[in-house]
């Protein structure tokens, strides 16, 4: 054996630099791939919407020019101005912000709470009730719709129902009904549970034995290390509440209390599409949603680790 | 007076030793607590509204007058006969078989490339997420022109390409509708999945990596052995959440080929909301929708007994 | 970090319970939509009479709807007969043509119509066009409908048909406006079912053929000469398809709902129905006339792009649009798709009524006019839906704005003859012609859709090659719904 322990000592401990220079074109190379391969992908995914933000700058007989044109010939703000010009829009942005913060708010709370029982504590029943729960998640939702509207209109004591909940109609056209419904997500326990299984159980149980409440635990422990699944929880429950028409539109009719998916719906009308001003309002519907995600996804980071827990 | 005791009693065959969850019960009680407000929010919508599509799918009901007359078996053995049903059923099954491995692939490699140290991470997640909020007429627009026959860019770049020597009819064509549903419907879900797995990555411990540089392993195998093993519990969470809605949607299906040619794209989600809402035939399609959720459940079993949804380290 | 994390914490917590504190303060729904603005004073002169149903109207017209002066119409000349309420009440109104701007036609109706009836405050609920059937369902099952609504004939049918609306028979006979001779018939009689009114019309289109005068140039056809017979329209097809170089002479498409839709017209053409007058469970779909119509129908396919197979006359404009497809048979409203999304091409199409073969016939695509049964206020419901089917208001409803026109027709005899209707819309004077070919099947069939169904599943089948002609098609068709048809 002509190698010495000294060479071997060094070749594990720098296998790179002793590979040397083909290795290097390699990961260079490798690295391009990535990139090549992340371009053309984002070139695919955003096309559609890349073509919306152009169609939102051209007049609507420009618009649906066969093949897409992809750079506006005549440039125009009209669309626009006339969006921004129809009345209520603000209202409309703000009632859609106006629940989709609430529903986040509430569920990021209720969730990881209801999560954290299921993934770190043990007590009778716990998982026969996640499976119930998961069953209830798969039941076809279009059979909810109309029981789920007259609940809603049902409800006692508000909207104008007495105590039997009849006479009114309760959580219909309210922003109350739109919010408290959806204040918990089986998904969103769902995903914290899965999360919080990889909290070290060593941890947890070293809090119990210092002698602090589950609460705490939760509070202090599970929650900060939950951070990437928060994120998650934020970014999907937006978009999915931000963008949601079907519903909402059930249970609202009062013009004031129309979200922006309601409000642009209101330009499409069958085969006299203003397509104008649904390019332009709904490029600027996508907007907070984009704004929401770059702000959450920066949470997508590292948190949990095996050393150093305290 | 038995001495009670806190041990738990031995898995198996015996009978459930009843004071001893009872004590339990009271011990966590603050469990109870944390899942209250599940439960409410479960008790109010939820159990009413199952109950009663339940009860309705033994019913008829058009839902314009209250008449609903009992009508017993008579929906579920129509079901059981329904040739629409099937090829529904057979469609729908075709759309998520295909659909859900490999939008879960590509959301796979997009989040692990995303999640190493590329330059312009941040935005390069944004720009995959887009799908997800473009609105459904105008991706619709988009991809209408790529499937068109006489024009589209799909067309043009495969006879371009020398693959193909006619043009495909992708969306009129019985046999290319469903695959070019599948992949717009990659398209459209892979943003969504991708922020599934960024979350669930960080839950891996860096030390792991580091431990497994060590021991000598490769990228590849650092994936292989590192990552897609610890992703168990995400990708558990991932394959139930997409089988679910694949089995449900039909929104882009509906505005790109109204469930054509021929039906062979007509999924399960549109029969049911035709047969509610346009035909007026509300207990039938309770009927539907509770045989959907039994196949739904007996899959998602047999998921649970034969995919690891636990982390050991 | 944990600093960071607990600033995120904090601010979310405090935009949480501040957005349930304002949506516990948000206006509730008994918030009216009733006009801030001051109404006008109610002894100014009127400009205009109203006149009744069956005059012409006189020459001393309501200037346009953004004029109208408010106030001084007598209730007489409506329905004395039907009588109001006393206490003050709010109506609600569904419908998806209402804007809420300052110009729009329905809001200025609204405001007359509260002058005339001081008493009675109307509440626009604006509803996509596309999902006002869902809602409009929904609300029925909770008992939670508005009072009247503005709904497509087909859903009237369907409505009707199941006792979701009021009768109208008895409020119709006490009207001094609504002259039920007035209305072109097979509007009217899509406003009822089984003899029983249940809607008034107040607006409605037909389906027409449009031809790019262009291309008919180019082939050596006369641009003035679109055919007017089944020969002439296929030798035209004939000679306007080139496939090879992807020129097209008409559009087919063989998609749930639109296949069989655009074939009644060239079946009631040959004189054929689908079903029985005296049997609405028979379908006769398949006797001779039926066949030949669809024989007819499912041989231009060849004229047809295949592309465009599993497309519909929305989505394939853009064929014509480009000049691809030379004739396109579809509604009035796709001359305003035309104008407005495609400027262009304006100058090089036309419109023209479709071909005849026995006779003429066309569809009818109406809105009507509703009372739903759940009303506390029928009455008063029926007088707001009466005030605006008056011919004056109809004829304003019916025009849009002068950036927007509209391709609606009011469905009367007397404004169809009148030119202003026509005003800012010369194109549609084709249309009002067409019009007085529409047709409407005699029977009545609860359960249409299992007919249609059978139709168009039938028909596409044919156009995909699954039978050798469009003759077999009808008879599986027939057979297949009235299979269907005995079921439960």
């Amino acid at each position: 054996m002509a190698v010495t322990t000294q060479e071997k000592k060094y070749a594990s401990a720098h296998p790179d630099e002793k590979a040397g220079f083909s290795k290097k074109i390699m990961n260079l190379s490798g690295q391009g791939l990535v990139y090549i391969i992340l371009i053309v992908g984002a070139v695919l995914f955003t096309a559609p919407w890349v073509w919306m933000i152009s169609a939102s700058f051209q007049p609507r007989g420009d618009m649906f020019n066969w093949p897409p044109t992809w750079w506006p010939e005549h440039f125009t703000l009209k669309n626009y101005q006339n969006f921004l010009d129809a009345a209520g829009i603000a209202r409309w942005f703000l009632n859609s912000a106006i629940i989709a913060f609430s529903v986040v708010g509430l569920q990021v709370f209720f969730n990881s709470l209801a999560a954290y029982t299921f993934a770190k504590r043990n007590f009778p029943g716990r998982d026969a009730i996640f499976i119930f729960m998961l069953g209830t998640l798969m039941i076809p939702g279009v059979v909810f719709l109309i029981p789920n509207y007259i609940i809603l209109q049902h409800i006692p004591l508000f909207g104008g129902n007495n105590i039997l909940g009849q006479g009114g109609h309760g959580w219909l056209d309210s922003l109350i009904g739109l919010i408290l419904p959806s204040a918990v997500s089986v998904w969103g326990i769902f995903f914290f549970r899965q999360y919080m299984k990889s909290i070290p159980d060593e941890m947890i149980d070293a809090a119990r034995i210092d002698g602090a409440s589950e609460f705490r635990i939760y509070w202090q422990i599970a929650l900060p290390l939950s951070g990437p699944a928060l994120a998650f929880n934020a970014i999907s429950t937006f978009t999915w509440n931000w963008n949601d028409f079907f519903w909402p539109f059930l249970v609202i009719s009062n013009p004031q209390l129309r979200t922006v998916q309601l409000g642009l719906a209101l330009y499409v009308v069958k085969n006299r599409t203003a397509w104008d001003q649904v390019m332009a309002g709904s490029v600027l519907a996508t907007l907070p949603v984009l704004l929401i995600f770059l702000i959450f996804q920066k949470y997508f980071i590292r948190g949990i680790s095996l050393t150093g827990m305290k | 007076m038995a001495i009670s005791t806190l041990e738990k009693p031995k898995r198996g065959k015996e009978p459930i030793n009843w004071r001893y969850t009872f004590r339990q019960m009271r011990k966590q009680w603050s469990a109870y607590l944390f899942l209250s407000p599940w439960f409410i929010i479960f008790a109010i919508f939820t159990l009413f509204s199952v109950g009663f599509s339940f009860y309705l799918s033994f019913r008829e009901w058009n839902i314009l007058e209250p008449a609903k007359p009992f009508v017993g078996l008579d929906n579920y053995i129509r079901l059981f006969q329904d040739a629409q049903f099937y090829q529904s059923l057979r469609n729908t099954l075709l759309f998520t078989g295909f659909g859900v491995p490999l939008g879960m692939a590509s959301a796979l490699l997009v989040a692990l490339l995303l999640n190493t140290k590329v330059h312009g991470q941040s935005l390069f997640r944004t720009l995959y997420y887009i799908p997800v909020i473009t609105p459904l007429v105008v991706s619709a627009v988009i991809w209408k022109w790529m499937y068109q026959g006489d024009y589209g860019l799909i067309n043009y770049y495969l006879l371009k390409l020398g693959l193909i020597h006619e043009k495909l009819l992708w969306l009129a064509d019985p046999n290319l509708a469903m695959p070019a549903l599948i992949v717009m419907g990659v398209w459209m879900g892979t943003g969504g999945t991708m922020v599934m797995y960024l979350a669930g990555l960080q839950a891996i411990p860096e030390e792991l990596y580091d431990a497994a540089k060590v021991d000598g392993a490769n990228g590849f195998q650092r994936m292989m052995y590192v990552t897609i093993p610890l992703l168990a519990p995400t990708t558990f969470y991932v394959l139930i959440t997409s089988i679910i809605f694949s089995f449900q949607s039909f929104a882009h299906i509906y505005i790109m080929t109204n469930g054509g040619p021929l039906g062979r794209t007509t999924v399960i989600g549109y029969y049911m909301y035709q047969t509610g809402f346009r035909h007026f035939e509300m207990g039938y399609a309770s009927a539907i929708a509770y045989i959907l959720f039994a196949i739904i459940f007996v899959l998602t079993m047999l998921q649970m007994k034969f995919v690891k949804g636990d982390v050991q380290y | 970090m944990r600093k960071e994390r607990s600033l995120v914490w904090a601010v979310m917590a405090l935009l949480a319970v501040a957005s349930m504190l304002i949506a516990s303060c948000a206006p509730q729904a008994t918030a009216t939509q009733a006009p801030a603005a001051t109404q006008a004073p109610a002894t100014e002169a009127p400009a205009a009479t109203e006149a009744s149903a069956t005059e012409a109207p006189a020459a001393t017209e309501a200037p346009a709807a953004t004029e109208a002066p408010a106030g001084a119409m007598d209730p007489a000349q409506f329905s004395p007969d039907i009588k109001v309420p006393d206490e003050q009440i709010t109506l609600t109104f569904a419908s998806w043509v209402h804007t809420g701007e300052a110009d729009d036609a329905w809001e200025v109706m609204a405001k007359e119509f509260h002058d005339l009836y001081p008493n009675i405050t109307i509440e626009f609920q604006d509803i996509p066009s596309e999902e006002m059937h869902d809602k409009l369902l929904t609300q029925i099952a909770a008992n939670n409908a508005p009072d009247a609504a503005y709904i497509d004939s087909g859903t009237l049918g369907e409505f009707g048909l199941r006792g979701a609306l009021v009768k109208l028979d008895d409020f119709i006979s006490k009207s001094n406006v609504i002259k039920t001779d007035d209305y072109l018939p097979a509007f009217i009689s899509a406003a009822t079912v089984e003899d029983i009114y249940y809607g008034l019309p107040i607006d409605g289109e037909t389906t027409g053929l449009f031809y790019r005068t262009d291309r008919f140039q180019e082939a050596g056809l006369d641009p003035n000469k679109p055919p007017t017979t089944w020969e002439e329209f296929q030798a035209d097809a004939e000679k306007l398809t080139d496939v090879a170089n992807k020129k097209y002479g008409y559009a087919v498409f063989a998609t749930d709902y639109e296949s069989s839709y655009y074939f009644l017209p060239w079946l009631w053409q040959a004189g054929g129905l689908v079903l029985n007058p005296d049997d609405p469970n028979d379908v006769i779909v398949d006797n001779e006339a039926g066949k030949k119509a669809a024989d007819f129908y499912v041989n231009l396919k060849k004229y047809s792009p295949a592309d465009l197979l599993n497309s519909n006359s929305y989505d394939g404009r853009t064929a014509f649009a480009n000049g691809d497809v030379a004739m396109y048979m579809a509604g009035a409203w796709f001359a305003g798709t035309l104008l407005s999304e495609f400027p262009d091409a304006t100058g090089k199409w036309a419109a023209a009524p479709l071909p005849q073969d026995q006779k003429c016939a066309t569809t009818v695509a109406s809105d009507d006019l509703v009372v739903f049964s759940g009303s506390k206020h029928p009455e008063a419901a029926y007088k707001w839906i009466e005030f605006v089917s008056a011919p004056d208001h109809m004829r304003e409803l019916n025009l849009g704005t002068p950036d927007n026109p509209s391709t609606l027709l009011p469905p009367r005899q007397s404004l169809l003859n009148d030119p202003k209707t026509y005003e800012n819309r010369e194109v549609l004077k084709g249309f009002a012609d067409a019009m007085k070919c529409a047709f409407i099947e005699p029977a009545v069939q609860p359960k249409y859709y299992v007919v249609d169904e059978a139709l168009y599943q039938n028909l596409n089948k044919a156009f995909y090659g699954e039978f050798p002609d469009g003759g077999t098609a009808m008879e599986a068709a027939a057979k297949q719904a009235e299979e269907n048809l005995k079921k439960p």
